[in-house]
């Protein structure tokens, strides 16, 4: 390590701030490792005392942090090339079929809706990676949560009207645009709008998506709200429903999509930004998701992690 | 047929490669396949192409090192080079312009039809 970087470390030391660093150390046999170091000063009135020092060798995380992070870049570019290829010989069956039926249109845009899910379900695994690598920046840009809703209806809708079920959201003016991860925001909802739609009863479901402000605990949040009629989570799969790669029993035996990481992912992220999400459901009646996202916008990127 | 410009293609999968092939060729271009880097020099030794398009993930030699020995040997060298890939970052796009790649473009954000008027419009000029 060159000198500037103990000066610099030492200046940010006699700030008083907490430190986190890595570096590359050497072993009294010569060997080189990774140590993750922790500088903590303890104060007394004010001033500090004392520091408290703690080194972990994280050779082998890093090894293998690597390592997945090989993996997932590997994944990501084999999963993309038959997607493209999909989506390539759709163009070229429309083009061939120079005056396409309704019902080849139909089909079409069948597997064009697919494909699309296939795509979602493919980011959500490698949001996973990069959530769990600590990996997941986000762009807050000013945004109304309004549009966002509304973009998520009109992607859902040729799902719901598949699964007859109703979508019904009221814009509220009132709410005005707050700094957030539009694309995050959009992914979150679409997940609880589509399992809304999944676990709903057969032809006669009702999703409503309710947004308004809320105060909790002393602070301002905009609240959005997915409710459903379907059938509700049973009280022993309730605590489980955040955790990762869950999936609750009438989703297994129904097929359907999903490998049970939006809701993880979702949970991570809004905690780690100051903002929440949580449900309340009831077998037979139905469930209400809820999300929180301070009025002040959410923050722009994770914390490392110490 | 007289004037019909030649495309050399270079490209591993084999669907994709036919897909953009049926395309261009429908818009009037010849196209020759190469499935990995090798093959490709080989190709750009012993005919001459008015356009090449590239893949930089390919199997016995990528793209990077295709263009590196084309500058080397020589091949082709004032037909227009259109990198086709699917690796997007910054670091590929810049590597791949330093290394006499005239275009860069990601294969899931264009469609068949904007590949071909690319290729229309590289031709053009």
């Amino acid at each position: 390590m060159p000198m500037s970087f103990y000066r610099a470390l030492w200046k940010h030391k006699a700030s008083g701030h907490k430190i986190v660093y890595e570096i590359l150390n050497r072993r009294k046999n010569g060997q080189l490792y990774v140590a993750l170091v922790r500088i903590t000063p303890i104060t007394r009135q004010g001033k500090v005392i004392a520091y408290v020092a703690t080194e972990e060798d994280i050779t082998e995380f890093q090894r293998l942090d690597k390592a997945k992070t090989e993996f997932v870049s590997l994944a990501s570019h084999q999963l993309r090339a038959p997607v493209t290829s999909i989506r390539l010989y759709i163009e070229l069956l429309m083009k061939t079929l120079k005056r396409p039926s309704d019902h080849q249109k139909e089909y079409i845009n069948s597997i064009e809706i697919s494909l699309d899910r296939m795509v979602y379900l493919v980011n959500n695994f490698l949001n996973l990676s990069r959530v769990e690598a600590g990996k997941i920046q986000l762009i807050p840009v000013l945004t109304d949560v309004n549009d966002v809703i509304q973009g998520v209806m009109r992607e859902v809708d040729p799902l719901a009207q598949e699964e007859q079920c109703t979508l019904s959201f009221n814009p509220q003016s009132q709410i005005a645009p707050l700094p957030l991860d539009r694309d995050f925001l959009h992914q979150v909802l679409h997940n609880l709008v589509v399992n809304g739609i999944k676990f709903s009863k057969e032809g006669k479901g009702q999703i409503d998506v309710y947004v308004d402000e809320a105060n909790e605990q002393g602070k301002d949040y905009v609240r959005i709200r997915v409710k459903d009629e379907g059938i509700g989570i049973r009280e022993e799969d309730q605590p489980h429903v955040f955790e990762k790669f869950f999936r609750a029993e009438p989703a297994r035996l129904r097929s359907t999509e999903g490998i049970g990481l939006g809701l993880y992912v979702a949970k991570v992220i809004l905690d780690q930004t100051g903002g929440s999400i949580s449900f309340k459901s009831e077998e037979g009646i139905g469930s209400v998701f809820t999300v929180l996202i301070p009025k002040s916008g959410m923050t722009s990127s994770l914390p490392d992690i110490e | 047929m007289i004037g019909m410009k030649k495309i050399l293609l270079v490209e591993d999968e084999k669907l994709i490669a036919r897909a953009y092939q049926l395309g261009l060729q429908d818009a009037g271009f010849d196209v020759d396949i190469a499935s990995d880097g090798v093959v490709a020099l080989e190709a750009l030794k012993t005919c001459s192409y008015d356009l090449i398009l590239l893949d930089l993930i390919l199997p016995k030699m990528d793209g990077f090192e295709f263009m590196k020995q084309r500058i080397e040997q020589k091949l082709c060298p004032g037909s227009p080079l259109i990198v086709l890939s699917n690796l997007g970052q910054v670091s590929d796009i810049k590597k791949s312009r330093e290394l006499g790649a005239t275009d860069y473009l990601v294969k899931a954000d264009y469609s068949l039809q904007d590949v071909v008027d690319r290729v229309t419009k590289a031709l053009s000029l």
